[in-house]
């Protein structure tokens, strides 16, 4: 990685060197975003060769939908959303399905006090340890921020369902504090 | 006491800017499916000759009709042709009515001098000619459009058609290509296709339209594949 880029100026520079297909700009970009990026899809990809060519997916729609950019919002966070969305399509690819049991959402007990100590790679190792639909639903509410109603669409699920998933993935992971001894 | 929201915002901050290693290649393998993307674009122009296909194929359908086009346009062009015969019959019409007026009364009674009362009433005849013919030109006009026009049509396909058929007759020594050719020049002149006739003596043809169609369909389930995943 010690290959010497060109300096762009500003971010509006950078995407707009991308626009114009030019290679080295979107290396540039890539360089910039990927490592980022890889920690993302690796939140919902557990496999590290799913993971990486599902980053590879993500920057070719990237250079290929970036004139849909329009510049109001944040540009990680526009790169971002598209990398949430190819890792939700491989894992429904792979037939790694979404739990769909409507049960109501119930309960959680007040999480331990330890979950607040947890360091960056402790709180990754424990989100990987659920199960592929908690840990989905987890990620998109807990992680990316989406609304029920956001995750109920995205995943062609209903509202309920997703409720009820989070609940369930909160009392998983107070559980897998204790076996995973951390 | 802390909930799951304080939790997982303090979670959320953390991985945020979280950084992975980036494995070696993958630039490389991005590269290469940027430069592979113009190659993805030709089912595009294949589901294009296909649909254009179809357009020609469902327009040559619909002419399904020529003869009453022919006629339309014959009663066009025979119209000012005809309306000489119907104004002399006016004429005609006229004299005689005129001769049942009180004025040439004189010149039947006087059989012997015939030119002669005609020419003194020949002023007031002529006027009334006028003035009957300005009315009965409007009116016969309507009427006697119906006779003359069968007999133009007929007229007017016979020799088009003899002259068609030596084209056909050439045609049919022409290539494949020229003969689609033809038929689509055809087609784009408003004139009725016959596909069935590209397909005579030539099963190979016949195959290709099916694997056209094939094709097309295939392309189809591509390209909304391809659209629902983007």
């Amino acid at each position: 990685m010690s290959t010497r880029l060109p300096d762009f100026l500003s971010e509006t520079e950078l995407i707009e060197a991308c626009r114009k297909n030019n290679r080295q700009a979107q290396h540039a970009l890539f360089q910039k975003m990927a490592g980022k990026m890889l920690s993302v899809v690796k939140r919902y990809i557990t496999n590290t060769s799913e993971a990486e060519d599902t980053l590879m997916e993500g920057f070719v729609k990237v250079f290929s939908k970036l004139d849909q950019y329009q510049g109001g919002g944040s540009f990680e966070g526009w790169i971002r959303k598209i990398m949430v969305n190819e890792a939700l399509m491989s894992i429904r690819k792979n037939k790694d399905r979404y739990p769909m049991d409507i049960d109501a959402a119930f309960d959680v007990a007040n999480p331990d006090e330890t979950l607040m100590q947890l360091g960056l790679q402790e709180i990754e190792n424990l989100i990987s340890s659920l199960p592929t639909g908690y840990r989905t639903i987890f990620n998109l509410y807990a992680i990316e921020g989406y609304s029920h109603a956001e995750i109920a669409q995205l995943l062609a699920i209903s509202e309920g369902t997703s409720k009820s998933q989070l609940s369930r993935a909160r009392a998983l992971l107070q559980n897998q504090l204790a076996a995973l001894q951390i | 006491m802390k909930d799951w929201n304080s939790v997982e915002e303090k979670w959320r901050e953390q991985l945020q800017n979280k950084s992975d290693d980036i494995p070696e290649g993958l630039w490389s393998r991005i590269e290469e499916r940027l430069e592979e993307k113009p190659v993805r674009r030709f089912p595009i122009y294949w589901a294009a000759a296909a649909m254009l296909l179809i357009a020609i194929g469902l327009g040559w359908n619909w002419n399904a009709a020529p003869e009453e086009t022919r006629t339309v346009a014959s009663e066009v062009t025979t119209a000012p042709a005809t309306s000489e015969t119907p104004l002399s019959q006016n004429v005609q019409e006229s004299t005689e009515t005129i001769a049942s007026s009180p004025i040439s009364t004189v010149t039947v009674s006087s059989t012997s001098d015939e030119q002669e009362p005609v020419l003194l009433s020949e002023p007031v005849v002529t006027e009334e000619i006028k003035q009957k013919e300005t009315v009965a030109a409007v009116q016969p006009l309507v009427e006697s459009k119906a006779e003359p026009m069968e007999i133009v049509t007929v007229r007017l396909d016979i020799d088009p058609i003899q002259e068609e058929e030596i084209p056909v007759a050439k045609r049919r020594k022409r290539s494949l290509f020229g003969k689609i050719v033809g038929e689509i020049r055809q087609a784009l002149d408003g004139e009725p296709v016959n596909w069935q006739r590209l397909k005579e003596g030539n099963p190979a043809f016949e195959n290709n339209i099916h694997n056209v169609a094939n094709t097309y369909v295939k392309t189809e389930e591509n390209l909304k594949r391809t659209l629902q995943i983007q």
